[in-house]
């Protein structure tokens, strides 16, 4: 939903309290003050979560770009590269080489990417370790996302784009209790990260794009629809 | 903070018959031409000079949305505005070797032949000094050297000798919604001329729609660069980069001696020639003049008629996305295929011209995926099934149509030295005044109305607000003429005052019609190319 789907939605609340002078005079039932009352708790507590939420957002992990750039070994490579696979459909990740590509390309260039995939990497072998296995990539998929569901502490969207901020904002604040700042980190800022970097490639294929931006394709593929549209 | 060089020693390189300031597409062409004839040449270059591995870098930068080329010497390339425009010019110029095509788009449209006798034709603002008749063998020379891929299909066109170098691109499938929906209206879309290599030309790939086309890795889309390493390898050419020319000094003569320039290491050397060439874009190459003040040339090289740096143009283009009810799919190139020059072709005695077209619009998908990922919290099959959902409905539906409108020379638009802001050498920035004539604002009225036909005839089903942008197609500021009271150079770009000096580039520009002005800085480069060279007669003529 976009803000334009909100605005909509709020445009079909009532203005104000007042009533017409037509409308038919009432009385306080029990069951509409218990109604009312509920309203009025739940609405304290929406208000509460937005203050949590506030104060929240300025305690989320932050990329520390004052750490440097590099290098990450080839088991931590493996290991982001195994990542990548449970977070994308095989289907849609570029090939192997590429995503090792891009992986590789950012620890060297930005600032703090290497340290937060390094720990990520770090964080998922010993994971993979308690499963009695060597380290995260030599897990099945299936287990690999096991893993994940573990700590990534899903906060499920649903088309009702109020209803999934509001599960979102409680699930964010759980996470503060329940889960280590490591996790808290790969949650935050290594998977989101990494989405983004493997579908700016891959998104256009969900839509039956062949020839994507950035990547050499078919020169007279845009003069006709995509061949998977 | 402006800086002074750090050292006051000079070093003096070798002379050289020819010095040319700038290697833009001008500065490459001119020193290609005399590089072939076997005359020594220095070409001065403020920028770096960026080789190929980091364009892939680049591409990276420009699918996050960046673009890479813009300067990265702000210090350097300071400027201030005094005219009602805010105008951003380091979002509109590129200082590297290669110049500005090093990010441009690539189109190469020509002049119309009306275009060079707007006086004569309609009674507004000036004739050049030559023809498009005279210009047009260079037009075609110049289409073969930047390897334009077009079709002698525009019915507003002015003649041409010789058929494009190469074959069209094929019009986009979302182009094709324009088109016909112009058709229908009687307005006549055809094909843009492009510098953009539609088959392998020039040692150069064909181009494999990256859609990055500012920042094409594989050298597909045309750039000046190209021209400096032809240069080069004639063995005649020496380029010298991030060489910043800060002043050009005359001697007991009147004729330029040497052109002070401040090297990478910020020292302070010199070089002298015969012949100088300035070419450093119409607000560096105005500036340049100006601050080679000296006392013999007190308002600054051929100045004293005060019109270095008068008469600055630029395109302000305005668009509106227009919405659809069927998907367009949109970004699976980077450039237009086609337009229409058909208000290109209106009396301006009572109209005003501009050019039109639509082409893919609205935003790219990535802040979709970039919503998604933060907002849904999911992963794999969950997260492509949300994300391509969200992808059908909210992407692809909108097209951008656009019209460039004719800006009017204007003396009170111009280029001028801010005494109180420095760049990093410690020299006057350029100052920018820059204003809106009623001619343009005619031009924008009717290129709007006409994008509302188009929009209705293809079934919007919503029309966005007006975004108005720039060209970067600065120009005037050295005009060209024949009386050396009303301009700067003389129809061979020779400066009127000064005899071994000359200009070229878009700074020598007398109107700058409605299409894109680097194919006609590419023809009017050849020919002063020739010119030095005197193989085609002292007068530039074709002999």
């Amino acid at each position: 939903m976009n803000v334009a789907d909100r605005t909509e939605t709020s445009g079909s609340m009532p203005h104000d309290g007042s009533r017409s002078p037509d409308s038919p005079r009432s009385t306080i039932t029990r069951r509409a003050f218990i109604a009312g009352s509920a309203a009025v708790v739940a609405g304290t507590g929406v208000l509460g979560l937005h203050g949590a939420e506030r104060a929240r957002t300025s305690r989320l992990p932050r990329l520390d770009t004052d750490t440097g750039t590099g290098t990450l070994t080839e088991l931590e490579m493996l290991t982001v590269l195994a990542l990548a696979e449970v977070l994308v459909p095989v289907r849609l990740l570029p090939s192997r080489s590429e995503c090792e590509r891009v992986v590789a390309r950012a620890a060297a260039r930005e600032p703090g990417i290497l340290r937060e995939y390094r720990s990520a990497a770090a964080l998922l072998d010993r994971q993979a370790s308690r499963s009695g296995s060597a380290s995260f990539a030599e897990l099945p998929l299936a287990d690999r996302d096991r893993i994940l569901d573990g700590m990534l502490w899903r906060y499920h969207i649903t088309d009702d784009s109020s209803l999934s901020d509001h599960v979102a904002r409680v699930s964010r604040r759980l996470e503060r209790v329940f889960q280590s700042e490591e996790e808290r980190r790969l949650r935050n800022l290594v998977v989101p990260d990494l989405l983004r970097r493997l579908y700016r490639a891959a998104a256009p294929q969900l839509i039956g794009y062949g020839n994507l931006p950035g990547v050499p394709g078919d020169p007279r593929e845009y003069t006709l629809p995509p061949r998977g549209a | 903070m402006a800086l002074p060089p750090t050292t006051t020693s000079r070093t003096t390189a070798r002379d050289y018959d020819v010095c040319i300031v700038g290697a833009g597409i001008a500065g490459a062409l001119v020193a290609y031409k005399l590089g072939r004839a076997g005359i020594r040449t220095v070409i001065l270059e403020a920028g770096r000079r960026r080789p190929p591995p980091p364009r892939m870098d680049y591409m990276e930068s420009r699918l996050r949305g960046e673009d890479p080329w813009f300067t990265d010497d702000p210090d350097r390339d300071v400027f201030t505005n005094g005219g009602e425009i805010d105008y951003r010019l380091n979002h509109n110029r590129v200082k590297a070797v290669g110049g500005s095509t090093m990010h441009w788009i690539g189109y190469t449209p020509r002049f119309h032949a009306d275009d060079f006798r707007m006086k004569s034709r309609f009674g507004i603002a000036n004739d050049w000094p030559i023809s498009y008749d005279e210009l047009e063998t260079y037009y075609g020379e110049a289409e073969v050297e930047l390897g334009v891929a077009g079709a002698d299909d525009n019915p507003f066109a002015s003649p041409r000798s010789r058929p494009f170098p190469l074959p069209p691109f094929p019009i986009g499938y979302e182009e094709r919604i324009v088109a016909e929906a112009a058709n229908a209206l009687g307005i006549k879309f055809h094909t843009m001329p492009q510098a953009r290599n539609s088959v392998a030309y020039g040692g150069r790939p064909q181009c494999l729609t990256y859609s990055v086309c500012r920042t094409c890795p594989i050298g597909a889309k045309y750039s000046a660069d190209v021209h400096v390493a032809l240069a080069e390898a004639t063995g005649n050419v020496t380029v010298l980069s991030e060489a910043n020319v800060t002043r050009l000094e005359t001697g007991a003569a009147g004729k330029v001696r040497r052109a002070v320039y401040i090297d990478a290491e910020g020292r302070e050397s010199d070089c002298a020639a015969g012949t100088f060439v300035v070419a450093a874009h119409a607000v560096e190459s105005a500036r340049l003049l100006l601050l080679s003040a000296s006392g013999a040339h007190p308002h600054g090289l051929a100045n004293s008629n005060g019109l270095v740096g008068r008469f600055f143009m630029e395109h302000r283009r305005q668009n509106r996305t227009v919405h659809l009810d069927r998907p367009v799919y949109p970004h699976r190139k980077g450039f237009v295929t086609t337009f229409s020059e058909q208000y290109h072709h209106v009396d301006r005695a009572t109209g005003a011209a501009f050019w039109l077209y639509g082409e893919s619009g609205g935003a790219w998908y990535t802040h979709i995926v970039d919503d998604v990922v933060a907002r849904s919290g999911l992963w794999g099959e969950e997260l492509a099934e949300h994300l391509r959902k969200r992808l059908a409905g909210e992407y692809g539906r909108t097209l951008v149509l656009g019209s460039n409108a004719e800006p009017l020379p204007s003396e009170s638009n111009r280029v001028e030295l801010d005494p109180d802001v420095k760049d990093r050498f410690g020299n006057p920035c350029p100052k920018l005044f820059y204003s809106l004539s009623d001619y343009e604002h005619t031009a924008y009225a009717a290129g709007d109305e006409v994008m509302h036909g188009l929009a209705d005839a293809m079934g919007a089903r919503g029309v966005g607000p007006i975004t108005p942008g720039f060209g970067g197609h600065h120009a005037g500021t050295c005009r060209m003429g024949n009386e050396p009271e009303r301009s700067v150079v003389d129809r061979n770009l020779k400066a009127h005052e000064v005899e071994n000096l000359y200009v070229v580039g878009s700074s020598n520009f007398v109107t700058l019609s409605i299409v894109n002005p680097t194919l006609t800085i590419a023809a009017l480069s050849l020919r002063l190319g020739d010119h030095l060279t005197g193989r085609r007669g002292a007068n530039g003529r074709a002999g």
